[in-house]
């Protein structure tokens, strides 16, 4: 089981709700991943829309499949406009989670550190479950865990690009000097990705366009669940590691037996 | 939120047990991965890792020479003092022992500097007894002022003082502070101390934490060997390490590994560790924390350090002198009515280096320079 | 027509603002006829409404009085349990948000 602030989550397989063709599709493919953790952005009601209620299907069937929101402030380019974002979720949605998410370059959505470090210290004293998406840098994680974020969640690769875990060195480095939750966000483009994501120790990871943008996004939600699955099994189980090629060079330790 | 929570959940007869069951696997295992867990360490320190004392040596060399590159720092340990106020049953300055007490006075204190500089040293260690009447916090700062320009580096291992303290004596110019937690078996820990302020257990066990928090360069930990199961104490020091990194992420590491060494009261270790097993010990820290530094001091022989230098010492102390006054006087060298222990390795310091040389490597005098920092 | 002396609309205004204090600033009523309105933005789409109303009462008008949003006036959040006491004054903007699809 995953605790993360004060909830906890039988599946370690997050998701996203964007990018699917329709509602049902995007309700259905969330349901069989079996995710309990599921982000949403926010937008401006559009008054002439009577009938926008993409989130609908989902909503209606939360309590149900135990689906927890994580509203996200996408959109947001600054600190302030990232804490309004937060606290206007909070109040639309009922929750105190929230996935800070600032990204100005609106090329590869990559996120700032500054503006996503300040907001964090903000709401994280405000009484928010902060989960901030940054880039794999090991020193901001610290740096965030020091102000009191939930987890941090470090991208494999640019959102959309399904490019997997590009920045797995440094992903490494932040499991192992992490004190709070590892989830990692965006970029996860294959089943696979998430199977070793969660074998190098990963606490959970995020997973949105590769299954929306799949052929059948149901059942690539199935594999997802699958995989996620069997690489925390693995990463339990005690990997055997691959050998490592020492230079050999003369005994070191003979000179014990004379001693 | 300190060391002292975590410590609570640790059960010594569960992770004894635990060492003693790892197998071959284990141990292959943990041979054969990067970024070991706490876990891993004990199948390292195990004695189903014996057999595998020479893989485990490859690798440590290898790890070593890869961050540290082929240097050696070199230090020496000062001696302010031998005045206590604590019965440690292994110190050979406990309050019980008929020993010749001194304090060096600033002028001696000179001296030693002196004589200290002649030798080439720019690190430098300052051991104290626990006596804060004679030798507290505003002695150890006016020393460390004193110190400062000749010195790129000062370390301290005196007794646990507070976090203000700390903070007071790095503005001096302190850069590092050892304290190595003797055992961290509770009650055998009370039966060892008997008196005086050392007697805190949690006290001294939080110590790294106030460092942390002080935002020191360096925190140094270790367990005297031999004061109880080694293993034990070993893997605890290990859990103690891991605790430290990932909350004071901005501090260096040193672990140390002193033996029980014969002194004044004819004091038996309750655990022995065989040479071999040190070795299996150095490496087992090395495989664990590739980035800590390890420091082996003269309690060993010549021999000895010469052949483990290689494998993943990073720092060691040369021409050591347990006893105030030790430096200046050559005839007070070699005085054992003032030691702590008995020094195995008397090398000058120029031999010290020759040898480390002999080895491919090369002994570094300064490795430390206050440019921007105070 | 008849149109409202100059005294009567003064008196309304006057009554107006005593009761209704949330509205004290920028009170700049308009008469369209016989009636009073306010001219308002919600999601910055200019829109004319009779006060005294309230944020409820704007969003059944609206015809968006749902689950799911959250409301600001002039930045300010405005949460659910004071959407019905609180009354909006001329000038001010709305932000009305909901949560949407998106990673």
């Amino acid at each position: 089981m995953l605790e993360i602030a004060d909830k906890t989550f039988s599946s370690r397989l997050f998701t996203g709700t964007g990018k699917f063709s329709n509602s049902q599709l995007m309700t259905d493919a969330i349901i069989a991943s079996g995710s309990e953790l599921v982000t949403m952005a926010l937008k401006r009601v559009d008054l002439n829309e009577q009938q926008d209620n993409i989130l609908g299907p989902l909503l209606d069937r939360q309590l149900e499949h135990n689906l927890n929101l994580l509203p996200n402030t996408s959109g947001a380019r600054t600190a302030d406009e990232a804490v309004y974002a937060a606290q206007l979720a909070r109040e639309a949605l009922g929750t105190h989670f929230v996935k800070v998410e600032i990204h100005p370059d609106p090329k590869y959505l990559l996120p700032d550190p500054i503006e996503t470090l300040k907001a964090c210290e903000t709401l994280s004293a405000m009484g928010f479950a902060v989960m901030p998406y940054i880039h794999a840098d090991p020193v901001l994680c610290k740096r965030l865990e020091e102000v009191g974020v939930a987890a941090v969640m470090p991208l494999g690769s640019p959102i959309g690009s399904n490019l997997g875990l590009k920045t797995k060195e440094f992903i490494q480095i932040i499991i192992e000097q992490s004190s709070v939750p590892v989830v990692i966000d965006a970029g996860i483009g294959s089943p696979s990705d998430a199977a070793l994501a969660m074998e190098m120790g990963a606490d959970a990871v995020l997973v949105n366009s590769a299954i929306a943008v799949a052929r059948d996004p149901v059942q690539m939600a199935i594999a997802f669940k699958d995989a996620v699955i069997a690489g925390r099994r693995a990463y339990q189980a005690g990997l055997g590691g691959r050998s490592l090629q020492a230079q050999a060079s003369s005994p070191l330790t003979a000179f014990l037996d004379d001693l | 939120m300190t060391f002292l929570d975590h410590f609570n959940q640790l059960q010594w007869d569960e992770l004894k047990m635990t060492i003693h069951s790892q197998t071959a696997a284990d141990v292959e295992n943990a041979l054969h991965s990067t970024r070991l867990n706490h876990q891993q360490f004990l199948a390292l320190i195990s004695p189903a890792a014996e057999p595998y004392l020479e893989a485990m040596a490859q690798k440590s060399r290898q790890l070593t020479r890869q961050r540290f590159g082929n240097t050696l720092q070199l230090f020496i340990p000062l001696y302010l003092s031998n005045k206590c106020t604590n019965i440690c049953t292994y110190c050979g300055f406990s309050l019980g022992n008929k020993i010749r007490r001194k304090t060096l006075k600033m002028d001696e204190l000179d001296q030693e500097v002196a004589a200290i500089k002649k030798m080439g040293f720019d690190h430098i260690l300052l051991v104290t007894g626990e006596a804060p009447g004679t030798v507290g916090v505003s002695y150890i700062k006016s020393v460390i002022e004193r110190l400062r320009p000749h010195f790129s580096h000062i370390s301290i291992e005196i007794q646990p003082l507070d976090q203000e303290d700390y903070q007071s004596l790095m503005a001096a110019g302190l850069d590092a502070v050892l304290v190595y937690q003797e055992t961290y078996h509770r009650s055998a820990y009370e039966q060892y101390h008997l008196r005086g302020s050392k007697m805190n257990f949690n006290y001294r066990l939080e110590t790294a934490d106030r460092l942390g928090r002080a935002g020191i360069d360096k925190i140094g930990v270790g367990a005297l060997i031999g004061l109880e199961d080694w293993r034990t104490d070993s893997a605890m020091v290990a859990a103690h390490l891991d605790y430290l990194e990932k909350t004071y992420w901005r501090t260096r590491y040193s672990i140390s590994f002193p033996r029980l060494r014969p002194c004044e009261g004819d004091f038996q270790p309750v655990s022995v560790i065989s040479d071999r097993q040190l070795v299996q010990l150095i490496c087992a820290y090395r495989l664990f924390k590739p980035e800590a530094e390890l420091s082996l001091s003269t309690r060993e022989s010549a021999t000895f350090r010469d052949n483990v230098l290689p494998l993943g010492i990073t720092t060691m102390s040369a021409y050591s002198s347990t006893h105030p006054g030790g430096y200046a006087d050559d005839n007070i060298l070699g005085n054992e009515d003032l030691e702590q222990f008995t020094i195995d390795d008397n090398r000058r310091p120029e031999a010290v280096a020759d040898a480390i040389r002999a080895k491919g490597l090369e002994p570094v005098w300064k490795d430390w320079s206050h440019c921007f920092s105070h | 027509m008849k149109s409202i002396s100059l005294s009567a609309a003064t008196r309304l205004r006057r009554s107006f603002v005593k009761h209704h204090p949330d509205s004290l600033e920028s009170c700049q009523l308009k008469r369209t006829g016989t009636k009073l309105t306010m001219q308002i933005t919600v999601n910055n789409q200019p829109m004319a409404v009779e006060p005294p109303i309230s944020v409820e009462a704007l969003l059944q008008q609206l015809n968006h009085l749902e689950k799911g949003i959250a409301l600001a006036v002039n930045s300010k959040i405005i949460s659910r349990s004071r959407w019905e006491s609180y009354l909006l004054s001329d000038g001010d903007h709305i932000t009305l948000i909901k949560a949407t699809a998106g990673g």
